[in-house]
This record gives structure tokens, C-alpha cells and sequence, in this order.
């Protein structure tokens, strides 16, 4: 935990609550991306992650010393993801009174495709827009602590070490679920990129 | 280039999307605002909590304390009051008690004494002697000695003849034949 994290917290335990908005405003973009990589949808993002800070408060006092309070955050975030999946999960499928999608895929697509700053023509640009939507479905296909593994490291750049702390497990199961994980993303892309030439 | 390593340069190069709509300020200040009401809504709990214990405060004293007399009542009516433990008699007032009753007890023995039955007579026949004594003690004295003296001469004689008749009459044997009899009657009754 950074100086500066420790004192806002102690200074927030001391009573001075206002002070807790100087830690949602350094980590929330984070936590909103993590939320959104999890959920794929940006309102519920933003309600688990502000969710995640709320129930960070209530715990503040509880919070181990020397730990990183992001780690502790994230994991808190990546547990109200289940928790609003479980939900989502649990409510009765709404049926559309629109013209029937023809089973389109609505997974939304995770990665930004700057499309202006491609230096390639149009049909690059076009693939990775479709590899964008196609690797968005084959990481939620994955299992969740694959997925929790990967998005945290490959995705979102933590560290090994830190991943293991918000997963609350080893670095070396770490690796395995991100081994396994690009392993699975492999087989799912394998044939279309084969057929794209990469 | 092997897979993995081009999936990481690839997502190097297409970070994840960015919420465009999100406004940092909106984001904390709803945050913060909530905190602040569940901060509130402690310290109101923890208010009303006490305000609520302050002023019935005298009535829950009263009321312990007349729950706890009340019980204390209770528990000592259903103790049995300890004995009194009695001061033993003085040897002079215990001779005197053992004398009375030695006397009383010698009184009782010569009673009997007189009671017994000679020859074996039956109870009915003492009881109608001691009536008779009893009777010649009540008549009253009369004017005339002599007839009293005949009156009294006479219930003598009737007295004697009764206990002479009766030691006639009645044998140990007729007396033992008559309980016989009763408890066969009684044995009889019975099965």
C-alpha cells in the first residue's frame, strides 16, 4: 500500500469520511474497466464497482495493514461481478417483441479497435474489429477462474503476484489458469485465423 | 511468433475499451453520497438507541426492582421456616418430669389392677361392676340411714351374686369356645 493510501485510510477511520472520495477517484477507472471486462456491460460496471468502494468502506476498518488497498479493491470488485452475474443469471429471460437477430451473438466486444489510427486497409481493419467481437466471446466462454486470471493479467496488466492476491490463491495457480486459458483462446481462434492469413 | 506471444502484443495494441460516458465527479460524488447516508444512518441508529434507553430509564429500574422483591417473596415462601432448635431441660425439671410420669404410670397400673378379671370374666361383666360401684357412689344420702343402709346392703348382694354367677358361668372354656366361634364366623365372612 502506498504512503498516501494509508493515510487517507487512516485519516478516514479517524472520522474524516470525505477523505474516502481521494481513493475513488484514483481507483475507480480501474475498477469500472475491470467491472466492465467481467460484466461487458457498462451500467452494471459502474453499479459493482461503485458497489465495491461502498462495501470497501463498511470493511475499511478491517482492512489488513501493509496490504495494497488496490489489490484488496479489485477483488472486492471482481466479487460483486459474480455476485451481479449470479443475479443476471437468476432473472427470467425477457422476450424481445423486435424482429427476430437470426442468432447473432450479442456478446459485446471488449477491446478498442481505433479504427483511425490503423496504419493497414480497410480489410485489416475490418479483421480486427471481427478478432475484437470474436476473442470478447472466447474469453467468456472461458471458465471463470481462467477468466478472472486472464483478464487480470493479460488484459488488465497486473502482475502475477497481485493476481494471486486478488484471487486469493498461489502465483503458480495463477499461471496455470492463464496457461490453460490462452491455451482455450487458441483452439477457439485457431481456424479463423488460419483463414485470416495470421 | 507463437500464439501467445502475438495475443499480448495484439492487446497491447487494443486496450480495453474505455467508458466514454463515465464522468469521474458523478461517479464519486454518488459514491461519497451514499457512504455518507449509510454513515448517517449509523450514528442515528446509535442516537436512537440511546434516546430510547434514556427515558424509560426510572420505569425499568422500578420495574427490576419490584420483579426482583416479587421473586425474593416468592422463594421465601416456598422455604420451610428453620426449625427452633428447643434448650434442653434442666436435670432438675427432667427428675421432676420422670417422677410425674412414674407416678402417673403406677397410677395407671393399679387401675388396671383393679380392672383385672378374676377367673377369667368377660370385660361387659367388669364394666357392669365399676357401673354398679359408681351407682352405690351417687345415691344420694337419704333421710334415713337404716333404709339407705338396706338399699346399699342389698345392691351389695346383688354385686356379689353377679360375680359369683359369673365366675360360675363363665369358664375359660366357654370363654375360648366363644372367641372360636367368633373368628370362624369372621374367617367365614371373609373368604
Amino acid at each position: 500500500m502506498t504512503g498516501d493510501d494509508a493515510q487517507i485510510i487512516q485519516a478516514v477511520l479517524d472520522g474524516q469520511v470525505d477523505r474516502y472520495a481521494e481513493l475513488v477517484e484514483k481507483y475507480q477507472v480501474f475498477a469500472l474497466r475491470i467491472a466492465f471486462s467481467f460484466l461487458g456491460n457498462y451500467e452494471d460496471a459502474k453499479d459493482a464497482s461503485q458497489e465495491a468502494f461502498v462495501s470497501a468502506y463498511r470493511s475499511l476498518a478491517r482492512f489488513r495493514r501493509g496490504a495494497a488497498f488496490s489489490t484488496w479493491l479489485y477483488r472486492i470488485v471482481v466479487n460483486e461481478c459474480k455476485d451481479t452475474h449470479r443475479r443476471n443469471a437468476r432473472q427470467p429471460a425477457t422476450i424481445s417483441l423486435g424482429p427476430a437477430q437470426g442468432g447473432e451473438d450479442t456478446t459485446p466486444d471488449l477491446f478498442t479497435v481505433d479504427v483511425a489510427a490503423e496504419a493497414a486497409g480497410p480489410h485489416e481493419q475490418f479483421s480486427n474489429q471481427e478478432l475484437s467481437r470474436r476473442l470478447s466471446q472466447a474469453i467468456t466462454r472461458l471458465p471463470r477462474h481462467q477468466r478472472t486470471a486472464f483478464l487480470l493479467h493479460h488484459v488488465h496488466g497486473l502482475p502475477l503476484d497481485q493476481v494471486a492476491g486478488v484471487m486469493s490463491c498461489r502465483i503458480g495457480t495463477v499461471k496455470s489458469h492463464v496457461f490453460r486459458a490462452t491455451a482455450s483462446l487458441k483452439a477457439q481462434l485457431a481456424p479463423w485465423l488460419a483463414q485470416e492469413g495470421r | 511468433m507463437d500464439f501467445s506471444t502475438w495475443l499480448q502484443s495484439w492487446l497491447k495494441r487494443h486496450p480495453l475499451k474505455a467508458p466514454q460516458r463515465l464522468d469521474q465527479q458523478q461517479y464519486t460524488s454518488e459514491v461519497m453520497a451514499r457512504i455518507k447516508a449509510e454513515s448517517t444512518q449509523q450514528v442515528y441508529r446509535v442516537r436512537s438507541v440511546r434516546s430510547g434507553l434514556s427515558w424509560p430509564r426510572l420505569a425499568l429500574t422500578v420495574a427490576t426492582v419490584a420483579a426482583g422483591a416479587l421473586i425474593a417473596l416468592t422463594i421465601f415462601r416456598m422455604t420451610p421456616p428453620p426449625q427452633v432448635a428447643e434448650a434442653p431441660p434442666s436435670p432438675a425439671v427432667l427428675a421432676q418430669t420422670v417422677a410425674q410420669e412414674a407416678e402417673l404410670l403406677a397410677e395407671l397400673e393399679e387401675g388396671k389392677a383393679d380392672l383385672l378379671i378374676e377367673n377369667g370374666d368377660t370385660l361387659d361383666r367388669a364394666l357392669e361392676t365399676t357401673d354398679t360401684l359408681l351407682l352405690l357412689a351417687e345415691i344420694p344420702s337419704q333421710p334415713s340411714d337404716e333404709q339407705w343402709l338396706e338399699e346399699t346392703m342389698q345392691l351389695l348382694d346383688q354385686l356379689e351374686e353377679g360375680v359369683s354367677s359369673g365366675a360360675e358361668e363363665g369358664s375359660n372354656d366357654d370363654w375360648l369356645d366363644d372367641l372360636q366361634l367368633l373368628d370362624d364366623t369372621d374367617l367365614a365372612a371373609s373368604s
